[in-house]
């Protein structure tokens, strides 16, 4: 095994990492926050990466200008849902799972549909080639995307602590009912959080837009890779959820590179299922 | 040898210590109160004994077995059965439907015979059906036998969880607050009811209760609990004149 | 439980009757859909059945696979029949479910649910790779039934009559033992478990043993629609047992309703009846079903077996309102 491989092993967690981290910080906002498991966040994820392709490979828009785009459709997308459909079923975890699924198919053939299932479209990296240090090669597409999910983190971690609303959502998560006497409302909360948590989702999937293939279906191994991340991080812990998604990335990286995706895969669901096992309030708990 | 003996019991959920080593003796045939202010690990207590919690430490000894490890369910094949603070039945389905099920453990059927057996099953669930009409009959319910339990009055609600409860047949039954929401004269109603039923079927009895009077009238020996460790036993009249009991209620 | 008595003994001999004679009327294609039907409803039905202790699990559709993929393997493999593999299948079906609930039952609801779904996906990642169960490409030339009567030679079931009516009595068995199961004493267990579990366990109910067996006997029924299924089109592959159709299955029983044995038939009746009038539509299909899973979730909590109730009311208060005029 060479110091080669080591390095390029170590460079593609990280990258692999940045990504989950961002991919599942959403959900985990959401879940924690509002009490919503949003099984439609594959296609929040895929959505992004559609806008992108729309307004960046197709209209020719600037990549940041789409990618901010992309972000503020989908937190749209994320409220008005939160507010028809979700609130509705507040406090009942497994129906608003269930409804939720019901997006995940009206996104998938709506998108199918409207923009054709044959081959995934292509999105142009921005800034083409990779970074090469010593024969260990990154993407620049790469490059944006550790820079972009670690920015976005930041601001995330810096509204929830040092702002009034982010201090509001993070008191509602705690305990929606002190924080409700004290004028905080559980409603602006939970809109608040689904905003948030779907355009960055959003994000990810615009910023992942030029590597991945994008295709309706492309958001059922991230909605996967969200789930396993955020039940092992705690829901709502947005320390865990980015801690998970680091130690996940790594974990899927080595057994990708060793091995194969299939096993990696296999090993991923089944390490969800340990977890759930041992500690399964761990999806009942709230409070970022 | 003691019917139920508690030895050590201790309950700690993280930090919070909810029950803190308790020793306790209960003689065949007492009916004992278990008082106590509010948080002073009444309930947590029952959960103990009847298998609802797995105490962090101690011995729960039941006529000389060690219980202390056995789920719920286990233990009201042993002979204790419990009720709860909160109303626990099933909403929609009646009064008799609700201690029907209450008599799951004495059926006389097996799981192969409670879905394809014919006549034989017939008559087992006939003889089921009426053990629970007799109950209700021994509660002095009757009345209500067919009517939704989630639409019947709450004192209606409090007796039928303690028929529920007599139908799995336990020589030991832990009442948790029966009596709440019943004015003085259910009160002394269901207090009388609950000593008959001990005089006709030798059940033994805890009584959690907030009501002094109902309490004191009808235990002769009660164990007073705060912050989960036992501060006093013994008559109701030793007990009221304690003080340490006069400041743990006072002091809440 | 209170319906009138001799409605349902009128409608059973129509019923059976239209049952016996729809595969020399109907199309090919017809009796192909309706043998799908008939797995289907075994499908959830037995879904349903786990459903009663609160436990939706999204591995209901992978473990029949598993009964599709154990009845092909022993039928090319071994060579024995299927009357022995439909068995041997199934149970297969009890084994591997028996394995996943290790972890499974230690969650409840919404964690049992994504649980379910996690081990389910395992279940069929491996399929994919383990070379027995041919991969991506699954399994093809899955044998027709073929039964040796004595003196009267072998009947073969390849044809879609025959097999359609093979399908008909499985399923007629399979739903008259599950409905056996509805109206048993085990049944009232199971609902117990699920709308107060403290007052189930306080009456000596042992909670765990009667979620596992829920879930093994949903799964062996789950393991006979997919054998059915396997040795009626003679392929399976990974795909036909994944997210996407265990999602449809559950759109089928939330839809339909799960609180009545009916509702899930219900449900299957109204897709497949539905899939058939929009098939113009094709590829919209997920879509319109994703619409009516809304809802029906929003507005019709009950399901479709509810919607006699709800329609009684209104039906009287427009009578009313007319008899007014």
């Amino acid at each position: 095994m060479t110091i080669h491989l080591l390095l390029q092993t170590v460079v593609n967690g990280i990258q692999l990492s940045s990504f989950y981290a961002l991919l599942a910080i959403g959900l985990s906002l959401v879940f924690g926050v509002a009490g919503i498991a949003n099984l439609a966040h594959g296609e929040f994820y895929m959505l992004g990466a559609y806008v992108v392709w729309l307004f960046y490979s197709l209209i020719g828009l600037n990549f940041v200008a789409a990618v901010v785009l992309a972000m503020l459709f989908v937190g749209g997308l994320g409220i008005a849902i939160e507010r028809t459909v979700f609130k509705p079923l507040r406090g009942n975890v497994l129906g608003v799972a269930i409804i939720s699924v019901g997006f995940l198919f009206i996104f998938q053939v709506l998108v199918g549909q409207i923009w054709g299932l044959g081959y995934p479209k292509r999105v142009d990296d921005p800034i083409m080639g990779a970074l090469n240090i010593h024969g260990v090669t990154i993407g620049w597409q790469r490059v944006i995307v550790i820079s972009a999910a670690v920015f976005l983190l930041v601001m995330l971690w810096l509204f929830l602590q040092r702002t009034n609303l982010g201090r509001g959502i993070r008191a509602s998560a705690q305990d929606s009912e002190a924080a409700a006497l004290q004028g905080i409302s559980i409603n602006r909360s939970s809109m608040l959080a689904m905003g948030i948590g779907s355009a960055l989702t959003g994000a990810a999937g615009a910023l992942m837009s030029p590597v991945s293939a994008v295709h309706p279906y492309m958001g059922h191994m991230p909605l996967l890779i969200a789930l396993i991340v955020v039940i092992v991080g705690g829901v709502g812990n947005l320390k865990g959820t980015v801690l998970t998604a680091v130690l996940f990335g790594f974990l899927y990286t080595v057994i990708t590179t060793f091995l194969d995706a299939v096993v990696a895969n296999i090993a991923s669901v089944l390490f969800m299922v340990l977890l759930l096992a041992i500690k399964p309030e761990g999806l009942a708990e709230h409070g970022t | 040898m003691a019917l139920l003996e508690l030895r050590g019991l201790r309950k700690q959920f993280g930090g919070l210590v909810a029950v803190n080593d308790i020793d306790l003796d209960l003689e065949e045939g007492e009916i004992r109160g278990l008082i106590g202010p509010n948080g002073s690990g009444k309930t947590t207590l029952f959960s103990l004994i009847s298998g609802f919690l797995r105490p962090t430490r101690g011995k729960i000894i039941w006529r000389g077995k060690d219980i202390t490890q056995k789920p719920a369910h286990s233990i009201v094949k042993e002979g204790i059965a419990r009720t709860f603070q909160l109303t626990t039945l099933l909403k929609d389905m009646t009064a008799l439907q609700n201690i029907v099920i209450g008599f799951h453990l004495h059926t006389g059927m097996g799981l192969f015979e409670q879905v394809f057996g014919g006549s034989g099953r017939r008559i087992k669930e006939s003889a089921v059906v009426k053990k629970a009409e007799e109950l209700l009959i021994a509660m002095g319910i009757e009345n209500i036998k067919d009517e939704l339990a989630g639409a019947l009055p709450h004192g209606y609600q409090r007796e039928l969880n303690i028929a529920v409860s007599l139908a799995s047949n336990p020589a030991l039954l832990l009442l948790d607050e029966p009596t709440t929401g019943m004015n003085p004269v259910e009160t002394q109603g269901l207090m009388d009811k609950i000593m008959k039923l001990r005089d006709e079927r030798g059940i033994t009895i805890i009584l959690v209760e907030h009501d002094m009077k109902a309490v004191m009238g009808t235990c002769k020996k009660i164990t007073v609990l705060d912050f989960g460790k036992k501060i006093a036993e013994g008559t109701p009249e030793e007990v009221s004149k304690n003080e340490e009991v006069i400041e743990a209620y006072l002091g809440r | 439980m209170g319906r009138n008595p001799s409605r349902r003994v009128i409608s059973l001999p129509i019923i059976a009757v239209v049952l016996i004679t729809l595969p020399f009327i109907l199309s090919r294609y017809y009796v192909d859909l309706t043998i799908v039907f008939f797995a289907h409803i075994i499908l959830a039905v037995s879904f349903r059945l786990i459903t009663t202790t609160g436990d939706f699990s999204l591995a209901h559709v992978p473990l029949m696979g598993m009964g599709a993929y154990t009845s092909a393997i022993i039928s090319k493999q071994l060579g024995w029949p299927f009357w022995i593999s439909l068995p041997l299948a199934a149970l297969a079906s009890t084994l591997v479910g028996l394995i996943m609930l290790y972890p499974l039952l230690r969650m409840k609801a919404f964690a049992f649910f994504i649980g379910s779904y996690a081990i389910g996906e395992a279940l069929r990642l491996s399929w994919i790779r383990i070379g027995i169960f041919g991969c991506h490409r699954g399994i093809s030339g899955i044998s027709h039934p073929l039964l040796s009567i004595p003196c009267l030679g072998v009947l073969d079931f390849s044809g879609a009559t025959p097999y359609y009516f093979l399908t008909l009595v499985i399923t007629g068995l399979c739903l008259a033992i599950m409905y056996r199961i509805e109206r048993s004493r085990i049944s009232d267990s199971f609902k117990a478990i699920h709308s107060e579990e403290s007052l189930a366990k306080s009456v000596g109910i042992n909670v765990t043993a009667y979620r596992l067996l829920a879930f093994e006997m949903g799964t062996f029924f789950a393991g006979i629609s997919g054998v059915l299924l396997a040795h009626y089109f003679g392929h399976i592959d990974p795909h036909q047992f994944d997210l996407t159709t265990g999602l449809y299955l559950l759109i089928w029983v939330v839809v339909g309703g799960y609180t009545t044995f009916a509702g899930p038939i219900i449900g299957v009746t109204f897709f497949t009846l539905l899939g058939e009038l929009m098939r113009p539509l094709g590829a919209w299909m997920p879509l319109v079903y994703g619409c009516i899973l809304i809802i029906s979730l929003l507005f019709l909590p009950d399901g479709l077996e509810g919607l006699p109730k709800r329609l009684v009311p209104l039906i009287q208060r427009i009578r009313i309102k007319g008899g007014e005029k």
